[in-house]
């Protein structure tokens, strides 16, 4: 699960740093990564990687969420001027 | 009531009119060459705060730290599921949706918009199935989580003004904003109102828990009776034409009130078994 954990924050963090179209995935690999990553912290011997684990899937959920939601407020938007400029 | 386009905004907007562009509240911001949004960082600060709040209390109720976490990403996780299915059903509509996705058009799902109950409710069951996974008790999770819920979703409101989305109705008195490419009259700041509603709820929440006045799942519901009633009263000052109405109420009054009859149904329920128990007791 800790090994899982840090795989999962990684292509979490590249998910949203360089791929914007993709960063929803990224936001899903990031939340299952830090599921795993807490679960694992609880057996003492693989605590150190679990950490690792679920710190880069945080790090990524979090820079995921920001590109994900920031793509829902532009397309929102435009929507919203769409629709206003119809009534 | 007059209409304000983006080019007329600074010399005819009534001074008491806070033009949202001019006193610098912008919907990007500019970090290492890239365009972050407002709107997002908002929504991440939120779930990061109400996450350390929540991990703050945990101890002090008798959770694991690890478990709490993991029952947040469960919440976090099965509450953007929600949003964008309430989205879908009470916005989009399901049948627009299906045929959008026949013709190869995903903007609706992995764009547009979320709808806050629908996360709220997915949230709700995200977070039972990550108790259930932890092996933690449901009444302690929900004593350490429920006043945390509503400081994050001030964050979330914070955005929606930051967005300019979730605008209040047409209003030109003191206080009113303006969003100029958006809503083409001076509206109510109804985001910020919501805003300082939810703070002060999880300050309330925070303060009866402190006091020992509430816990357990009945904490829950007490959140939920609460924000259900806010949110039913505010949804009149709503502006914004991108939502569901359904015939006198929109969908989220629609919702507040199930929200508040069942809430209502269980405390009732809950005071009378203990007041049965304690009777037993005599």
């Amino acid at each position: 699960m800790a090994i899982a954990s840090l795989v999962l924050g990684i292509v979490s963090i590249v998910m949203s740093l360089f791929f914007s179209s993709t960063s929803w995935l990224g936001t899903v690999t990031g939340i299952i990564g830090i599921i795993l990553g807490a679960m694992a912290r609880k057996d003492p011997e693989k605590k150190g990687l679990a950490t690792a684990g679920l710190v880069c899937s945080i790090i990524g959920f979090v820079l995921s969420i920001i590109i994900f939601v920031a793509c829902i407020a532009c397309v929102g938007g435009i929507a919203a001027l769409g629709i206003s400029s119809m009534f | 009531m007059r209409e304000y386009a983006p080019s007329d905004r600074d010399a005819d907007a009534p001074v008491h009119c806070v033009d949202w562009e001019a006193i610098g509240l912008l919907r990007f911001i500019d970090l290492f060459g890239r365009s972050i949004p407002l709107y997002g960082i908002c929504m991440a600060t939120g779930i990061l705060c109400a996450s350390f709040l929540a991990a703050y209390s945990a101890k002090r109720y008798g959770l694991d730290v690890n478990s709490l976490i993991a029952i947040m990403a469960f919440a976090v996780g099965f509450g953007l599921i929600g949003a964008k299915v309430f989205y879908i059903v009470t916005v989009t509509g399901i049948g627009n949706f299906f045929a959008a996705i026949s013709r190869g058009d995903f903007s609706d799902l992995v764009g547009s918009g979320l709808v806050y109950y629908g996360g709220l409710l997915f949230g709700m069951l995200g977070a039972y199935v990550g108790t259930r996974a932890t092996h933690e008790s449901v009444d302690d999770v929900c004593t350490a989580v429920v006043p945390a819920v509503p400081l994050g979703h001030a964050f979330g409101r914070l955005g929606c003004f930051c967005a300019g989305c979730c605008y209040g109705i047409p209003y030109d008195g003191p206080g009113s904003v303006v969003f100029p490419d958006l809503a083409p009259q001076a509206v109510v700041p109804v985001q910020l109102i919501e805003m300082a509603c939810n703070l002060s709820l999880s300050a309330f929440l925070l303060l009866l828990r402190k006091k020992g006045f509430a816990s357990g799942k009945g904490f829950l519901f007490l959140y939920l009776v609460l924000y259900g009633g806010i949110r039913f009263l505010l949804e009149f000052l709503r502006g914004d034409v991108v939502r569901g109405i359904w015939g006198i109420f929109s969908a989220s009054q629609w919702v507040s009130l199930a929200l508040m009859f069942a809430s209502f149904a269980y405390l009732f329920a809950a005071r009378r078994r203990s007041e049965e128990k304690l009777q037993g007791k005599r």
